[in-house]
């Protein structure tokens, strides 16, 4: 847990403004501490043009998410305000570029874009043990 | 004639420059401080530390040191903000409110913060989820984005800043839910000197933090030592509907435990609504504000003052005089407040506490656990003292104790909900009147609900063993 942030150095992607308060409002400790404990990777990403999506569309915002390779299951959270989604991925197997790109494909319809926000790479902590 | 006037223009323009530094030049005020750190390094030493943080309402005297290290981490725990009200709250030094820190303009503080949300608080459950926090302080001139970031638990953070004006200044956790994170308890004050100190000698000095508690009984109905676990109200919270509206924390805490003052002392009182959404209208009963420093910042004076109107987050340093012996009830004139546990004592005698203080008082010793029972005694308390007393005999109306003894459910709900109706009707209610020299009992506009939780606690109360022996003391 101690590495969160700690680790993230430079690969924050976006313009920075208030990025602690995006990752605050999708951060979930059972679901970080999880990643930590089976080397997952924390994918925090803040959300262009949720204020359009219908109401009532945070279910199938989680399960497009969800049904991407590499996310693992029931860690998807999400924020309206502001507008935030973060989940637990699998990056021994899966790139995180690639599986943003594809959750944005699929979005494509909905005028609805993930930006990575930060990245907490949890496999060097397995390592280390 | 012109040129006297001329003279007279050029000495008040040269008064008015004068020759003395502008306390508010902004040129001189510290700008720039270093960036924030951010770490992984875990304090597992005290909550809360530095030799300016004042723990309660007593404040400190001012620590002379330049530089004032600062530590406050954030924990989650269980406070008790009511009898029998046991809150899962999250704070700043392990307490709510959070300590105060006392300093003065020119000083530095060094704050230093570790997000310890995710520690078991000895003793007591854990039942607060770990998640992200931060701090921001209203007395600092910062980058919010580089020295109010939310760390994640077990992160510490550390930033300075300078302080560059006078003040009682609020500081608040300021991750979003921003208004979730105040209501539950994240808040505390900074008092910052004058750089040459206050224009006036005090006797004594205290803080008043007024806040709000939004809560409700756990949906889970978990149990903190046998006693409900409340937890925040989300409903309440968005509609600014609070169930407590307190100083210091506590729901009548000053009545119990009463400040100290003296006859003829000056007492100076730093008084600081936090909200989140309600405003103050502090007043102290018996006495007149001699000065109110608005903010705190003995530049913005006024005097004789009866009030201080204080929306969220706005402060005064409130100067009174102690005329003679007795308890000086601090309020928030908004009476709605002051009914949910915005009330206070400053008092000349520590036995006052005990003795029977208009209607303020009731013993703590014992309380209710079931939610209906615990919220019917906070509205007895609030509502009711003034005419009735619990066990201690008649006042203006009978003595509450032994009452479902002597009348039913069904009346006693009659009774409350429409007493004028009534004594129209009921021969037991005409008598009432009679005995009770024609004061009518008033009707509280009820409802349904709040009823029922008065005769729940009604039938609490002569559950009691005590009861028994009181009751007669007062009945009828």
């Amino acid at each position: 847990m101690v590495l969160l942030f700690a680790t993230h150095g430079p690969v924050a992607l976006a313009c920075g403004y208030c990025v602690e308060d995006k990752l605050a409002a999708t951060y979930d400790h059972r679901v970080v501490t999880s990643a930590m404990e089976r080397g997952r990777a924390m994918v925090f990403t803040e959300v262009a043009g949720m204020e359009r999506a219908e109401h009532g569309f945070a279910p199938a915002l989680v399960a497009t998410v969800e049904a991407v390779p590499g996310v693992n299951r029931g860690t998807v959270r999400i924020s309206a305000a502001p507008a935030a989604v973060s989940f637990s991925f699998d990056a021994d197997r899966y790139a995180v570029a690639s599986a943003v790109s594809e959750i944005n494909r699929r979005l494509a319809g909905q005028n609805i874009t993930l930006t990575v926000l930060r990245i907490v790479d949890y496999r060097r902590t397995m390592t280390k043990k | 004639m012109k040129s006297r006037l001329l003279f007279l223009v050029l000495t008040l323009s040269v008064a008015g420059c004068g020759t003395g530094s502008d306390p508010y030049d902004t040129s001189k005020m510290d700008l720039k401080p270093a960036p924030a750190r951010v770490s992984a390094e875990r304090s597992k030493g005290a909550f809360a530390a530095g030799a300016s943080l004042s723990m309660g309402a007593e404040l400190k005297p001012l620590d002379p040191s330049p530089v004032k290290d600062v530590r406050l981490d954030t924990t989650h725990k269980i406070i008790e903000i009511a009898p029998g009200v046991r809150f899962s709250a999250w704070t700043f030094g392990d307490q709510v409110p959070g300590p105060t820190i006392r300093a003065r303009v020119g000083d530095k503080i060094r704050f230093t913060m570790t997000n310890r949300s995710d520690e078991a608080v000895p003793a007591v459950q854990l039942v607060a989820a770990p998640m992200m926090h931060s701090m921001d302080f209203h007395a600092a001139m910062v980058s919010p984005q580089d020295k109010y970031r939310s760390i994640a638990p077990g992160q510490t953070i550390t930033f300075e800043f300078t302080l560059n004006y006078p003040g009682i200044f609020m500081y608040h956790c300021g991750t979003p839910m921003i208004l979730e994170h105040i209501a539950s308890g994240m808040y505390g004050a900074v008092i910052v000197e004058p750089r040459g100190g206050y224009p006036t000698k005090v006797a004594r000095e205290y803080v008043i933090v007024q806040s709000e508690f939004y809560v409700r009984p756990d949906p889970g109905k978990r149990k903190i030592d046998g006693a409900p676990l409340y937890v925040l109200d989300g409903e309440r919270l968005r509609t600014s509907q609070p169930t407590h509206t307190v100083f210091n924390g506590v729901h009548n805490g000053m009545v119990k435990k009463p400040l100290a003052a003296k006859p003829g002392e000056r007492v100076r009182l730093h008084v600081l609504n936090v909200g989140p959404s309600k405003t103050s209208s502090f007043h102290v009963v018996g006495t007149i504000f001699d000065r109110v420093w608005f903010e705190g910042n003995p530049d913005n004076q006024f005097r004789g003052m009866q009030t201080v109107l204080l929306g969220s987050s706005n402060s005064a340093t409130v100067e009174i005089v102690i005329p003679e012996d007795g308890a000086y009830i601090m309020v928030d004139h908004h009476f709605a407040n002051a009914s949910q546990g915005a009330i206070g004592l400053i008092s000349t005698s520590v036995k006052s506490e005990e003795k029977d203080l208009e209607h303020h008082n009731i013993a703590a010793s014992s309380t209710p656990t079931d939610p209906d029972t615990v919220q019917g005694k906070l509205s007895f308390e609030s509502k009711c003292l003034a005419c009735h007393s619990v066990g201690q005999g008649k006042k203006l109306g009978p003595d509450v104790a032994g009452v479902t003894k002597r009348r039913s459910d069904e009346w006693l709900t009659k009774w409350l909900k429409s007493p004028e109706k009534m004594l129209e009707t009921d021969a037991y209610a005409k008598a009432l009147l009679k005995e009770y020299n024609n004061i009518p009992m008033p009707n509280q506009n009820l409802s349904d609900a709040e009823i029922r939780q008065y005769i729940k606690y009604f039938h609490w109360i002569d559950s009691r063993p005590t009861s028994a022996a009181t009751a007669a003391k007062g009945a009828h």
